[in-house]
């Protein structure tokens, strides 16, 4: 059987396949997802092959502004939470904010599966070698939301985080020449302007739910 | 792949000892100099050895939990040897495959026939080790090429399909990658293969002895012999055309084939046999061998989209997580499920 695009998710998948050929996909009208199950194998740099997961995908079917789901089959990630793995399989593959910023400009579900789920796996095998991740991780729950913003957004502290995170959900005192709201007393354009972008991308679910839970993080955090 | 690399070494050696080459003797390795110096046959046979895998093959070839028989001769299929002298014909399936190397002649351009002759026999000597390790059976060799048998008494149609498409596409794809290279180095034109493929059921195949004597064999007499020979000149080059009952036997791999008219874009070259009054129309199929082979379970395929075997049965002495780092330290995993 050829595949034929019918979607975007098709015509997309079609490419994704070329670079993993064990993958297959499905139509799964009661979830309304598209499923994408098989087998995922990890090779290094100079082309050796390490291991094979087996995987299952749920694509939403907003695709491609959407957030896929990743699910490990084959039981080789200890189910544990210093592994980033739920105990039903389902990968933490990286924060929601930045999974949120990226569906909401588009993924494309190949490299999606290259950028994130491979070196995923690549890195639980490196773990598993070598005890230690190659690269960074994120906190757990808020503690690992919290080094998001300061990480990846580059805002200084959980404090300024709550207070620019307040301006985007009041839709005030945002305009690129008013002080950044981090503190640092530069204008918007000249400090956290992209940040916001981002953050804005999020929606004010999301940011009510940052706030609430950074404000509870901190007031919970010994003096 | 790599698991053809030691073949490659003794063609690159030739290549490099090789009196047009114009390479420096002082230049040459120990085993390039013995070549040039004449003792081709010996040195060729320590580099190639004819019933011995070279290390990288039998680590494919354990890895696949495979063991080829070199104990065979050209024209005696060891399950039908007892027909050689015999009056009797048996009836019994067979699928046929020719394996044509072509653009060697081109060889003839750049080197000696003293290389050529190494070149093109290392090529085949890979050719009939890889064939003997999927359980194949070499009935004739053809210039540079091969004719070979898959099944016998002991396996059914389905499984010889599968190993004989198992070798033609790891074949193709030596020939394809890792000799392309060397070629493409030299500056000459690439050598392929075209390979046809044909399955003939027990009540297509005779099996009997062809000739007289001595100058004879045990050999088939079928149509679907002859249309995987007459559709190994429909494929493109490192491409491989099949019949329908080679497509019939492998369901599960119907994606992989297409009528050879959709490539041609001429109606008349959808059927490569039809008996009109029987209302026989047999299809030739292209078969894409690449996407069969990236979904074997023996091949991983990398992030850069090259094949690589996945070894699980060797230990891999070079396995350096050194490697696997930079991949790996692009994933900067989170936690945020509730307990």
């Amino acid at each position: 059987m050829v595949l034929k695009a019918n979607s975007v998710f098709e015509r997309d998948f079609i490419t994704a396949k070329e670079r993993f050929p064990k993958l297959k996909y499905g139509w799964d009208a009661k979830i309304k997802m598209w499923v994408i199950t098989g087998e995922l194998d990890i090779c290094d740099t100079a082309g050796v092959y390490w291991n094979t997961f087996q995987i299952a995908m749920l694509v939403p079917r907003g695709y491609p502004y959407c957030v896929p789901i990743v699910a490990e089959r084959s039981d080789i990630v200890p189910r544990d939470i210093d592994w980033h793995i739920s105990p039903e399989g389902i990968c933490c593959l990286d924060t929601d904010n930045s999974l949120i910023a990226m569906s909401k400009s588009g993924i494309n579900v190949g490299d999606f599966i290259a950028e994130k789920v491979y070196t995923f796996f690549a890195n639980q095998i490196h773990k598993l070698e070598s005890k230690q991740y190659a690269g960074a991780e994120y906190a757990h729950h808020t503690a690992g939301v919290i080094q998001y913003y300061v990480e990846e957004l580059n805002i200084p502290s959980a404090e300024a985080a709550i207070q620019i995170l307040k301006k985007v959900l009041n839709k005030q005192g945002l305009s690129r020449n008013d002080r950044c709201p981090c503190g640092s007393g530069l204008k918007v354009k000249s400090c956290h302007e992209t940040g916001i972008e981002t953050i804005k991308s999020f929606g004010p679910v999301k940011i009510k739910k940052d706030i609430e839970n950074i404000e509870k993080h901190l007031s919970a955090e010994p003096l | 792949m790599h698991i053809f690399d030691d073949y490659v070494k003794p063609i690159r050696a030739a290549i490099a000892a090789d009196p047009k080459s114009g390479k420096l003797y002082e230049t040459l390795s120990f085993s390039e100099r013995s070549l040039q110096k004449g003792l081709d046959f010996k040195v060729f046979n320590q580099q190639v050895p004819e019933k011995r895998l070279l290390p990288n093959l039998a680590d494919f070839a354990r890895e696949l939990g495979l063991t080829p028989n070199f104990e065979q001769g050209l024209g005696l299929h060891p399950d039908f040897s007892h027909l050689k002298h015999s009056e009797s014909l048996e009836d019994h399936y067979i699928v046929s495959m020719f394996v044509d190397i072509k653009g060697s002649t081109n060889l003839f351009k750049k080197y000696t026939p003293r290389t050529v002759w190494i070149i093109t026999n290392t090529i085949q000597r890979a050719a009939i080790h890889t064939c003997l390790i999927f359980g194949g059976y070499v009935h004739r060799l053809q210039g540079d090429g091969l004719f070979v048998y898959f099944g016998g008494k002991n396996m059914k149609p389905d499984l010889a399909v599968k190993r004989a498409l198992q070798f033609s596409s790891v074949f193709t794809y030596f020939v394809k990658e890792d000799l392309k290279n060397i070629f493409i180095e030299q500056g000459i034109e690439n050598i392929y293969t075209r390979i046809g493929i044909d399955l003939g059921y027990d009540t297509d195949v005779i099996w009997g002895m062809a000739g007289i004597g001595e100058i004879s064999e045990v050999t088939t007499c079928s149509l679907h012999t002859s249309l995987a020979s007459k559709m190994q000149s429909y494929a493109v080059s490192n491409g491989i055309v099949v019949g329908d009952h080679v497509k019939n036997e492998s369901p599960a791999l119907t994606e992989f084939y297409t009528p050879v008219c959709h490539r041609t874009q001429r109606e008349n070259d959808r059927y490569i046999f039809q008996i009109p009054e029987e209302r026989f129309n047999y299809t030739q199929y292209d078969f894409n061998w690449l996407n069969f082979l990236k979904r074997q379970d023996f091949i991983a395929t990398d992030l850069s989209g090259q094949l690589q075997l996945k070894q699980k049965a060797v230990v891999i002495p070079n396995r350096n997580i050194a490697n696997l780092a930079p991949i790996a330290a692009v994933s900067k995993p989170y936690y945020g499920f509730e307990s």
